[in-house]
């Protein structure tokens, strides 16, 4: 019912889609996959009328048609999801859904009633569990995501776009969310699904279209297709998926927090009486939905931020109030979470951000002078030895890509033989080559005997890399697995705070 | 895109180059045959402060037009905070002009320097005090007489008995004139109540009329009916002052009627003249007679330096006490009364008086 | 590519010149004169003469002292607007040692004297700091009411406190002279080697040389340096320098001090170089010119002495215009103003372009996306 042909979308420098040609059947779930900057988002954003594309043609239901702003869009009965839900919190359900189409009464009152009245139906026949009266601040991610369905629905759309819309749910959400995507498909509804989750991919569509530079690679049916298919369709190399975890005997405890209770915003503590030890050579993995202490537990722990109580130990030795100077010094590395305002300093040189932080080393300096040479043959080396692509390590690190930034982050990190790593993260936002890339040192560093801490708020990174799993629910650890011990299912539990081990952290390490 | 951008680089190098080609060869102004050549810069505020410097301009304007073909004059004013007055005077010295003027006392020190590094340049500096410099001549005036006349107007015109001063600059140049009305008030008046305030201790004050206009303010608030003021710039305040409270005011330097707005000209009484036209005038003619003489030369009554000002604005407000005030000046003259020139002869001459 | 960058960068000034005199001359054209004629007095007279030449020597001696106390605010994501008031109370602390000490040798009590005037400028750029620093109040706003209060403070201790008591009944409100020994020497004995002489020649002293070295060793400071490196990371990112163990206030401490520092010798070149005393009316407005002279060379110290350089010229120039093109002040205010300002736009233009070349070849391209970069041609 939807047919693309030859769409082309040029910026300044890049072309974002190449001569695309994509056909869309009425009822079917249609997933759109590729890495970041494939041009997925760009081609929907084409098709719900946010952008002009340069070539081609849109055909709906046989007819060729210009799109030239949402409201065309929504005429033609194209609705999009937003990643980031556009609400507002103060208002209802109800309040939400009608907002910019609003059924004005006869002395131009809102008819608050009859709207509720609407979304109540609405709500029936999809089979959405939504109360129309309640005000969207008491909601749950997921259910606000069902408000953004609910409100493209009201507007009449028979195909709707959703622009990774699981990037943001626990798992027992992103299963509710198939339910109804199944159920919608089944009413006539036809879904446009973008991700690159490859395993949701699978499950939940029809057929499948890859996106790769701009490009087509192909559409193929996902009965019958498998994840390293589709991975070597999207990288264009193949990729190993599965990457090996080999057992490795964990060592002496390296890094132990006791108990440690931590500031927030306004006074309440972000993290709350929590209590962990990494041994060397182990992964210790933290899975949670973001927010919930991880941020403010990797501050404490890197020396950035105080701690009210209890005591952080690295190697045995305290360090509960000891500056972020002294941390590192102790053989702390740390790849932070947000790597363009705490990982680096964008405007200064490639070669000047690979040795931040350990620029005081004698071996950089001569006097009181930077030793240029020492720290440029340095910088060569680990371009070359974890692969940054760049001209000259003189660019400023502004310049170069999400992936080779965090290349940089992650060269300088394991450079200076550290025995605690802290990974906050580590692969968000890189695509299947780079994320492959990190995590394959992650597990190299576990190998050689350090202690990493993961913080991760991708379950599936956790659950892959960890030798051993705590679960953060609001500044709290609720809960702990040995590797293999839980689903994620199950970890979804705890991640929403619907369960919780009240044993407190009963599994030691083996 | 570069290849543009390379263009454009070699084209401004070959376009500066021409430019700089074009301009070099051309010569400076040139001196004709011999001419007297007169230099004058103004003080901080420059032509257009309808007093001080405008004043001095007039007296250059008038020897150009009387010596014509004989003189030429240049007048320049220095940068807003005058940090250039030296250098603009030694500007006018290196380009052989043969009398350069400065116009106030912030000229004393860049006079007396400049003075003596060319000692075949004749120098004129009004208001300051270079006595001792055998190329400078030292045109001072007798304010405090003809603040004598105008405060002896504010006392014969006040109902309030009550009068105002405001001075710019707290120096013993302005305490002159404040010495001077205050004695002509209590003279024709000793009943008379004079308020007194200065704008501030540096030049700034002679440049602030939102702070003439405060001060006049709160001087007619408190019962004045007619305000003198010697503050430069700073005295358009007052006029503006005057002119919300409909009240008078009395204009310095210049015959201010002459030069402010309308609405505010119906509010001057009259101005304390001070004739650095005359002065200037007188100079320069002397310098073209042969007659140039270093050292002080006062101007006061008697020189027709300083006086009060009739004109068709004020004519009929004043006609009455113009009798009494030529007297006063005649006695001032005559030397029968003896005008004081600072607080403690000031203190003595109302003591006299009010006995 | 490279080269061209190069050429384009080494060009990037004189274009920005030509477009400021482009501006200016519509102005000029305005007022009925012919720029050829303004802009060929502003050289002659500015450029080809040596008084001038000595004349824009000696105004760009301060003005070095307060673009480098900007920028080195600047360069630590510091505003620091109270160079003026910083420089009111350096000369003030500077004339005091000055005048008080007496039967000093001039090699121990010139270098007080200098100290002093740094002192006195760290004193008061100290409150600032340290109120952002602890309290987090806006340092501009901080600056500026210092600036009040300087100004304020130095005329009640010049005209109230210590007032020269030979010069009361006089106009002349300031200290007492200083003695030789607290002076800094003319370098005229030296311009006189050149062929130089005269009382423009005098003008010139041993501050101005200062003044450069000073400028040299803060560049080579800032960009050669552990404590340069430092300084760059918490500008850019205090975030990120935290996060590197870097003391991120210390740093702001430190360079906020040193700006102060350099901000209490701005008046030295007057009241040590040429006056001798503090006077009343003693040149101001050198810290807020300081702020444009830093602008203009973005922060670098070897940029300070050419902007400072430039600033001096076109205020020399424009003496020459007055007199010998007979422009009036005002338009020659204008003019100033708009020759920076024109500058500084071109030069921003001008640096954006050469950053978006430089980007642009910043990754190697993966060799799949030939395509995509061959169609963004």
């Amino acid at each position: 019912m939807i047919v693309l042909r030859g769409i082309t979308k040029r910026f300044p420098g890049v072309v974002a889609n190449d001569h695309i040609d994509l056909e869309v059947r009425r009822g079917e779930i249609h997933a759109l996959v590729g890495e970041n900057g494939a041009g997925k988002s760009t081609l929907m954003r084409i098709l719900y009328g946010l952008y002009q594309p340069d070539e081609g043609t849109i055909e709906v239901n046989g007819r060729p048609v210009v799109i030239d702003s949402p409201r065309t869009a929504l005429a033609l009965g194209i609705g999009m999801v937003h990643q980031h839900f556009m609400l507002i919190p103060r208002f209802t359900v109800a309040e939400n859904v009608i907002l910019g189409s609003e059924p004005a009464g006869a002395f131009g009152r809102l008819q608050r009633r009859e709207a509720e009245e609407r979304v109540r139906e609405l709500c029936q026949q999809y089979g959405f569990a939504l109360d129309p009266a309640a005000e969207v601040s008491t909601l749950s991610v997921g259910e606000q995501q069902r408000v953004e369905i609910i409100k493209v629905l009201y507007r009449g759309a028979g195909v709707l776009i959703l622009d990774e819309p699981t990037a943001v749910l626990v798992p027992q959400e992103v299963d509710e969310l198939f339910v109804n995507l199944r159920r919608l498909r089944e009413q006539g509804k036809t879904i446009i699904f973008i991700s690159h989750m490859l395993d949701e991919v699978l499950e939940i569509s029809d057929r499948i279209t890859v996106l790769r530079r701009g490009r087509v690679v192909g559409t193929v049916p996902a009965a019958g297709t498998t994840k390293s298919q589709l991975a070597e369709m999207m990288v264009g190399r193949p990729v190993l998926l599965e990457l090996e975890h080999p057992p490795v005997m964990p060592g002496d405890v390296r890094l132990e927090a006791r108990d440690i209770t931590v500031a927030g915003r306004g006074g309440k503590p972000a993290v709350h009486r929590v209590s962990l030890a990494v041994r060397a050579g182990e992964i210790y993995g933290i899975a949670g939905v973001e927010g919930n202490g991880q941020t403010e537990f990797v501050e404490a722990l890197v020396g950035l931020r105080p701690v009210i109580s209890g005591q952080i130990l690295i190697d045995g030795q305290e360090v509960t109030h000891a500056t972020a100077r002294a941390v590192r010094l102790l053989g702390v590395a740390n790849i932070p979470e947000d790597r363009h305002r705490r990982g680096l300093v964008l405007p200064m040189a490639v070669w000047e951000n690979v040795v931040l932080g350990h620029h005081a080393r004698r071996q950089f300096l001569n006097g009181a002078f930077v030793d240029r040479q020492a720290v440029e043959s340095f910088a060569d080396k680990q371009v070359e030895k974890f692969d940054i692509r760049l001209s000259s390590i003189d660019v400023p690190a502004l310049a170069l890509s999400g992936g080779n930034q965090q290349k940089v982050i992650v060269a300088r990190e394991f450079s200076f033989s550290p025995k605690v790593l802290i990974a906050a993260q580590p692969t968000r936002g890189l695509d299947i080559g780079a994320t492959e890339f990190v995590e394959r040192q992650l597990l190299e560093a576990r190998a050689n005997g350090m202690a990493v801490l993961l913080i991760s708020a991708n379950l599936e990174e956790v659950l892959s890399l960890s030798d051993r799993i705590g679960v953060m629910y609001s500044g709290e650890l609720v809960a702990e697995f040995r590797r293999g011990e839980a689903t994620p299912q199950e970890l979804g539990l705890y991640m929403t705070g619907t369960r919780r081990q009240t044993a407190g952290t009963g599994v030691s390490p083996s | 895109m570069s290849k543009r951008g390379l263009r454009l680089v070699a084209l401004t190098i070959v376009v500066m180059i021409a430019a700089t080609l074009w301009i070099l060869p051309g010569s400076g102004v040139q001196a004709q045959a011999k001419k007297y050549r007169v230099g004058l810069v103004y003080d901080v505020g420059g032509r257009g402060d309808l007093s001080f410097n405008d004043m001095a301009y007039a007296g250059l304007a008038r020897a150009q037009k009387q010596f014509g073909a004989r003189i030429e004059t240049r007048d320049l004013e220095p940068t807003a905070g005058g940090e250039n007055r030296e250098e603009l005077l030694r500007l006018l010295a290196g380009e052989k002009f043969d009398l350069i003027f400065g116009i106030g006392f912030l000229f004393t020190d860049s006079v007396t320097r400049v003075s003596k590094d060319f000692r075949n340049v004749k120098f004129g500096i009004i208001d300051g005090f270079i006595p001792d410099q055998p190329n400078v001549a030292s045109l001072l005036f007798k304010e405090h007489e003809g603040s004598f006349l105008v405060g002896a107007a504010a006392g014969l015109k006040t109902k309030t008995n009550r009068v105002g001063f405001v001075g710019g600059m707290k120096i013993p140049l302005i305490e002159r004139f404040e010495a001077g009305f205050i004695a002509g008030a209590t003279h024709v008046n000793p009943r008379v109540q004079v308020f007194s305030e200065y704008a501030g201790t540096t030049g700034e004050a002679f440049r602030d009329p939102v702070k003439g206009k405060e001060l006049a303010l709160a001087e007619y608030d408190r019962g004045a009916d007619i305000i003198y003021h010697a503050s430069g710039g700073t005295g358009i305040g007052v006029f503006e002052a005057a002119v919300v409270k409909k009240r008078m005011a009395i204009g310095v330097d210049a015959d201010q009627s002459l030069t402010v707005k309308p609405d505010q000209r119906r509010q001057i009484l009259t101005s304390m003249m001070k004739r650095v036209d005359v002065a200037v005038f007188q100079t320069i003619s002397g310098m073209i007679n042969g007659k140039y003489k270093a050292g002080v030369e006062t101007f006061g009554l008697k020189e027709n330096g300083v006086g009060y000002a009739v004109n068709e604005f004020n004519r009929s407000r004043i006609r009455d006490i113009v009798p009494r005030l030529e007297a006063l000046k005649r006695d001032i003259i005559a030397g029968k009364i003896k005008v004081p020139e600072d607080k403690k002869q000031l203190a003595e001459f109302v003591k006299k008086v009010k006995r | 590519m490279k080269w061209r960058l190069f050429a384009l960068q080494f060009a990037t000034p004189l274009l920005a010149i030509l477009f400021g005199v482009l501006i200016a001359s519509i102005i000029v054209l305005a007022i009925g004169q012919n720029p050829l004629d303004v802009f060929g007095v502003l050289i002659r007279f500015g450029l080809l003469r040596s008084d001038s030449l000595l004349s824009i020597l000696f105004k760009a001696t301060p003005l070095i002292f307060a673009g480098l106390a900007v920028a080195l605010s600047f360069r630590a994501a510091l505003w620091n607007i109270g160079v003026e008031g910083q420089f009111y109370i350096g000369a003030f602390t500077a004339a005091y040692i000055g005048f008080t000490l007496k039967g000093l040798p001039i090699f121990i009590h010139l270098p007080l004297t200098i100290l002093a005037a740094a002192a006195g400028g760290m004193a008061w750029a100290l409150i600032p700091i340290v109120l952002k620093l602890r309290r987090g109040a806006h340092e501009v706003i901080t600056t500026i009411m210092m600036n009040y209060i300087a100004a304020a403070l130095i005329l009640y201790l010049i005209a109230d406190v210590f007032r020269d008591p030979s010069q009361v009944g006089t106009p002349r409100v300031r200290t007492p002279e200083f003695p030789p020994s607290a002076r800094v020497p003319s370098m005229g004995p030296l311009l006189e080697l050149f062929g130089l002489t005269g009382p423009d020649a005098n003008k010139v002293n041993w501050l101005l040389p200062f003044g450069l070295v000073l400028c040299v060793v803060f560049a080579i400071v800032l960009s050669r340096t552990r404590f340069g490196y430092e300084v760059r990371a918490v500008a850019f990112s205090p975030l990120a320098a935290e996060a590197a163990g870097i003391p991120n206030a210390r740093i702001q401490f430190l360079m906020f001090m040193l700006s102060g520092a350099v901000a209490g010798l701005v008046g030295l070149n007057d009241v040590l170089g040429f006056f001798g005393y503090l006077d009343i009316d003693f040149p101001k407005g050198l810290g807020f010119l300081g702020i444009s002279v830093a602008l203009l060379a973005k922060n670098n110290p070897l940029g300070v002495i050419l902007a400072a350089l430039l600033f001096g010229f076109l205020d020399r120039g424009a003496q020459g215009v007055q007199f010998f093109a007979r422009t009036p002040k005002e338009v020659i205010v204008i003019l100033q103003a708009l020759i920076i300002l024109a500058i500084v736009v071109a030069y921003e233009l001008m640096t954006r372009y050469v950053r978006k070349q430089r980007k642009r070849e910043a990754e190697r391209p993966p060799p799949a996306a030939t395509v995509a970069a061959e169609a963004g041609r």
